[in-house]
């Protein structure tokens, strides 16, 4: 079994990793090449980019094209994994790309890539999508989480000439400990995007 | 990696009071659902992990949820979506 991971520049990179499930990571797409099946799994993390997804399902033909025309090529997205191929999750990849194997596909190393998730701005769309949703009565808005960014609401009052003007910022929190964090006088409101969670917000019950 | 985490967090105790009822792992929602079988006229019930389909489009809230908040490396893995019991 062969792994190439897709790159944003169009080309793919022969990756090696001790089993295949520990090359499966979300911002990836991979072209897992199984010649046992004659199956070439195209497979896509939960947040991969769209371009990532066109650049493999192209290149995926093309390895197709290279290996012969027995060989079946299936779109696999994250979670979504077919009894087949979760066979062979724990099985070691091939550690060379297979002589005359290679198009155009160049060698590297695993860490050509960053593993990791991608990082997410809160966009002003985004703030005004949630700022325009009334809160729950009883509850107060502390924090936001987009992808696996938290964001802070940062509460500040100053004096203008004896009046008190009261703003409210949102700030990404970049210093969280690590660790679970759970509190029974915190709620959850969820905000749902075609079919995925855009947005995870944390309210506090009010005292 | 993503199954991995559920596996991870499958195995956390809860807080008492409370029962898992979904895994946010960004952005799939993974939710909780019980199988129920009849075995010989006895119902076995199974609990397992699924990733959610057909959410309903915009904002979700209910008073009875509460989060419990995985961070690693000062990024936000998963969100548990615990419901008060009683």
């Amino acid at each position: 079994m062969e792994i190439y991971n897709v790159t944003r520049t169009g080309e793919t990179t022969f990756i090696t990793a001790p089993t295949l499930k520990e090359a499966l990571v979300s911002d990836r797409v991979l072209i897992i090449i199984d010649d046992d099946a004659k199956v070439i799994y195209l497979w896509k993390g939960t947040t991969c980019s769209v371009r990532k997804k066109f650049i493999g399902a192209r290149l995926s033909q093309s390895v197709r094209g290279e290996r012969g025309l027995l060989y079946k090529v299936d779109p696999v997205d994250e979670t979504e994994e077919p009894e087949a191929l979760k066979a062979i999750m724990d099985e070691t990849p091939a550690q060379n790309p297979t002589a005359g194997g290679s198009m155009d596909l160049a060698e590297g190393g695993a860490a050509e890539e960053a593993a990791g998730p991608v990082a997410v701005t809160l966009s002003a769309e985004m703030k005004d999508k949630l700022m325009g949703e009334a809160l729950p009565a009883d509850f107060e808005r502390e924090g936001i989480v987009i992808g696996t960014d938290y964001y802070g609401v940062i509460k500040s009052t100053s004096t203008v000439l004896g009046k008190t003007v009261e703003s409210e910022d949102i700030q990404k929190t970049t210093e969280l400990p690590d660790g679970k964090l759970f509190d029974s006088k915190y709620g959850i409101r969820l905000m749902v995007e075609k079919g995925n969670i855009a947005a995870v917000e944390i309210l506090r019950r009010k005292e | 990696m993503i199954m991995s985490m559920l596996e991870k967090i499958k195995d956390e105790p809860l807080p008492e009071g409370y029962e898992r009822e979904g895994i946010i792992i960004p952005p799939v929602f993974f939710a909780v659902t019980e199988k129920r079988v009849m075995v010989l006229g006895k119902e076995v019930v199974k609990k397992e992990i699924e990733k959610a389909k057909d959410l309903p489009e915009g904002f979700i809230f209910s008073e009875q949820y509460t989060p419990r908040i995985y961070i690693e490396g000062g990024k936000v893995v998963a969100v548990e979506i615990l419901k008060k019991i009683g």
